[in-house]
């Protein structure tokens, strides 16, 4: 290990498991993985004493999401506090701690018969409490809108290592401030995320996977928002562009007679389904999974859902090398990157014409991430301030230097 | 003599724009809580967020508090200006700004009543989905302060999942323009964060909210039962079943016959003990097998009958009868404690068989009317504030009921938000470590604690912070002269 670490607390020193780069562009730094919730404030609690600064994550692959930090000590993982602390499935509630993956969330929810929200890719390498504290929501957002809706309470470590929580465990409750809904997508500078309470929805008892590719663009789009009219709950609806193709994707589920229902409907648009039940659920995973955003360098783009054909052409995407993903009722965006960042950073005034946003994934590139906020940033300072004055949870990495 | 401020607000906002008289300030003591009562030291009725801001900085300066108003239907003393000061009521902002069918958004002023939105979107074909049972009346900007819901909350949520942006105006007047619909926040998510904020982060003053396409079948079905408990089984086995129709709500008989008995009246049977009163929406076939599913579980506990409104008339009718309910149990007593509570869904009948016993040990009349899939309780209790010792006994239930709750994995509150009635409450189901953690969030939108202080938090939850700065001599003319009297 490195001697840099024997400055550290006795309280860290006995949980650093490895080292770990807070941002691609940062040095190593000792990783602390605390296995127990006492262990996790005990680590807080050394870093404010201490006067240190820590990046907290889960399995610590999204770290390039952001900005590097302005200074580092060390890398907190809640890797090792996973599992579930309550599970109700005739209530629709399940409570999990942050370092539980998505996947094992998935298979907890379905073995109750629910399906559990973000569906995000690649599930074995994603923390819930990582999602959450970047605010994360799945390709299923098309039918259960962003993840934040879905936090019901949340346990957190605030940079003095106090334990506060919000909310609880029931579907309806607005007992107090929904400080989940600050923590969620904060990307941990204002709390570590130990546990979460969420929402839980019916599984589908039925599946159904279209996909149909289409000569242009625009065909594309016109296509996916014909069926996005139609009286269907689409699960996920999709255009993709990869090997320079422009496809529909979509996925149905639901009771099985309401499922067959849809399938009629969608056909005269988007043909025949490619796949049914546990194979529609297969095709959907690998769709998601190959995702822009699963690649190192990625751009992620939003804006109205009427300004997504305008957003498209301003990036000249209807044709070209990058594989894109546009989430159509969402108007999200992604697209791959290939070392020309700075470039799609310079378009940021054109973007925010458009009323778009960018949120840029490079890290081999000095190009800004986020884009700048307004003056709503001086109260995003005075939240942080208030939160963790010491700046435990290291500054630099987030929205305007948070 | 005037201070110099009130003459400033007079010229700013006109005659029309605020209210000094204190026969004209009566209306502003309380909302739905008649119990809770303040009379403010002045009301504002301004018309545009400059005036607004331009208001609130002219109070910052003096350090006067500040609470804002909506429709006043609030069932928590959320607008009860406590600590004096002035009310900003925001009935006269009820523009709609912008509808963008295309986009499905409404840019909205926060006085607008919560109806009319679905009323202007309509010919869109479009709908706001929140539907508290008040909103023939409530305004948009008090359903963000207390991230209202309403029986089709079930389906499509809280308030705050339908608030895309928001332009508010801080404590010292500065204006923030968070109206931009985003896919998701850049940087903190202010605008979830201020929604159930209480009045306590400042006052929104136009709204960007998600309009939804009406569903294109809606089936309305009344189950009647012979027991409230079988009633409530019947919810738990939906939840159970994973029933995804758009409203579970119960009505007990006492609840029904008041209904009955009022304009509201919709054809419930006078001698069921409950009624379930369920919505189911979506396509033909989606709405039908729902139904098909929905019927032999509610028959399977007991319902005598399943009813289904055969025409728009007779579903409209089953849905007044429900959204009137408070209003018709004025007829049992001329005042009515709502309550507001939520136990999870597996636990519906025991807690509503023990607010039953908790009325009965108290010589009570207590009516239940309650949205049951989402374990949002109502036991409401007829009784009449001029008997001293019934009050009394009311408050005890209240706070019975609370405890029960919390004890079951439940919460204070589904919809009408802690304001003043709950605040003590808090520390039941909260640590002091999570309250300051609250107070200290609040800090950083309002430092003096000035924007409807004396709610949510138990001040000794904030005990760190400094007090709250309302300074006496800022009383205006008007109040003096009226306390000297």
């Amino acid at each position: 290990m490195s001697a840099s670490l024997t400055r550290f607390a006795p309280e860290l020193d006995a949980r650093v498991v490895g080292t770990l780069r807070p941002h691609p562009r940062y040095a190593e730094l000792p990783l602390v993985a605390p296995r127990t919730r006492d262990e996790l404030v005990a680590c807080v609690r050394a870093a404010h004493r201490d006067g240190l600064a820590l990046v907290p994550c889960g399995l610590g692959s999204k770290l390039a999401w952001t900005q590097p930090p302005a200074r580092a000590d060390f890398v907190l993982s809640v890797r090792e506090l996973s599992g579930f602390t309550a599970h109700e499935p005739d209530d629709g509630t399940i409570s999990v701690l942050a370092g539980t993956t998505l996947a094992d969330l998935r298979a907890k929810a379905r073995a109750g018969g629910h399906w559990c929200t973000p569906d995000v890719p690649q599930p074995t390498r994603a923390t819930l409490g990582g999602a959450l504290a970047l605010g994360r929501s799945g390709s299923d957002r098309t039918r259960y809108a962003p993840v934040r809706n879905h936090v019901l309470g949340m346990s957190v470590v605030l940079a003095d290592g106090t334990v506060a929580k919000s909310g609880g465990k029931l579907v309806k409750n607005v007992t107090g401030y929904d400080l989940h809904r600050l923590y969620t997508g904060s990307h941990g500078t204002l709390a570590v995320i130990v546990e979460a309470a969420l929402r839980l929805f019916p599984a589908p008892e039925s599946e159904a996977w279209f996909e149909r590719e289409f000569a242009s663009f625009a065909d594309a789009l016109a296509a996916t928002r014909t069926v996005a009219e139609l009286p269907v709950r689409w699960l996920a609806l999709s255009l993709v562009r990869a090997r320079g193709r422009w496809r529909a994707c979509g996925r149905l589920g639901g009771k099985h007679a309401v499922v067959e229902h849809e399938l009629g409907l969608v056909r005269a648009t988007l043909g025949e389904p490619i796949a049914r039940d546990a194979n529609a659920a297969e095709r959907a995973d690998a769709l998601r999974d190959a995702a822009p955003s699963t690649r190192p360098s990625f751009a992620r783009v939003a804006c109205r859902p009427s300004r997504v054909a305008e957003v498209v052409h301003a990036l000249d995407l209807e044709h070209g090398a990058a594989e894109v993903a546009i989430e159509p009722t969402i108007a999200a965006l992604e697209l791959s990157l290939a070392g020309d960042a700075r470039a799609l950073a310079a378009r940021r005034e054109s973007l925010a014409k458009l009323g778009a946003s960018l949120h840029l994934v490079a890290p081999d590139s000095d190009a800004a991430p986020f884009d700048s906020p307004g003056p709503e940033l001086a109260l995003m300072q005075r939240l942080k301030q208030r939160l963790d004055p010491q700046g435990v949870f290291a500054r630099g990495r987030f929205v305007g230097g948070l | 003599m005037d201070a110099p401020w009130i003459a400033e607000l007079r010229a700013l906002l006109g005659p029309r724009g605020i209210v000094e008289d204190p026969t004209r300030l009566f209306p502003y003591e309380a909302d739905g809580i008649v119990l809770l009562r303040r009379r403010p030291e002045l009301v504002l009725l301004p018309r545009t967020t400059e005036q607004v801001s331009r208001a609130l900085k002219i109070l910052h300066r003096e350090r006067v508090p500040v609470v804002a108003r909506g429709a006043g239907t609030g069932l928590s003393g959320g607008a009860t200006p406590v600590e004096g000061g002035v009310v900003v009521s925001l009935a006269r902002m009820r523009d709609v700004l912008e509808l963008d069918a295309v986009d499905r958004t409404a840019r909205v002023q926060a006085g607008l009543v919560n109806i009319d939105l679905s009323l202007a979107c309509s010919k869109h074909q479009l709908f706001y989905a929140p539907d508290p049972s008040s909103q023939q009346a409530c305004t948009l900007g008090g359903n963000i302060a207390e991230n209202s819901g309403g029986p089709h909350c079930f389906r499509y949520g809280n308030t705050t999942q339908h608030v895309l942006g928001l332009v508010i105006v801080l404590e010292d007047g500065t204006v923030l323009d968070l109206s931009e619909p985003r896919v998701d926040p850049l940087g903190y998510d202010l605008v979830g964060l201020f929604v159930g904020s209480e009045g306590m982060f400042g006052i929104a003053t136009e709204l960007v909210l998600k309009l939804l396409p009406k569903p294109a079948t809606t089936e309305t079905l009344l189950a009647i039962f012979e027991s409230l408990d079988a009633a409530c089984d019947a919810t738990s086995d939906l939840i159970r079943a994973r029933h995804e129709p758009s409203a579970i709500e119960i009505l007990d008989k006492l609840t029904i016959q008041a209904v009955e008995a009022s304009v509201y009246a919709a054809g419930y049977p006078k001698t069921a003990e409950a009624v379930l009163l369920l919505d189911i929406e979506g396509s033909e076939v989606e709405v039908a097998n729902t139904v098909a599913g929905i019927e032999p579980l509610v028959r399977a506990r007991g319902a005598i009958e399943v009813r289904t409104a055969k025409t728009e008339l007779e579903r409209k009718q089953l849905w007044a009868g429900r959204k009137g309910a408070f209003g018709a149990m004025g007829r049992i007593a001329p005042d009515l404690y709502v309550a507001d509570v939520c136990v999870p869904r597996t636990k519906l009948r025991e807690l509503v068989a023990h607010t039953t016993r908790i009325a009965r040990e108290k010589n009570l009349k207590l009516a239940t009317v309650f949205h049951a899939g989402d374990g949002n309780l109502h036991p409401n209790i007829a009784y009449d504030r001029r008997d001293a010792d019934e009050v009394r006994r009311v408050l005890e239930a209240g706070d019975e009921i609370m405890h029960l709750c919390i004890e079951a994995g439940g919460s204070l509150s589904g919809e009408h938000g802690v304001g003043l009635e709950k605040m003590k409450a808090m520390e039941w189901l909260f640590t002091r470590e999570d309250l300051a953690t609250m107070c200290r969030v609040r800090e950083a939108w309002d430092p003096d604690r000035r924007m409807n202080p004396g709610k949510l938090i138990p001040i000794r939850a904030c005990l760190e912070t400094k007090q709250a700065v309302f300074r006496p001599e800022h009383a205006t003319g008007a109040a003096k002269a009226r306390d000297e009297r």
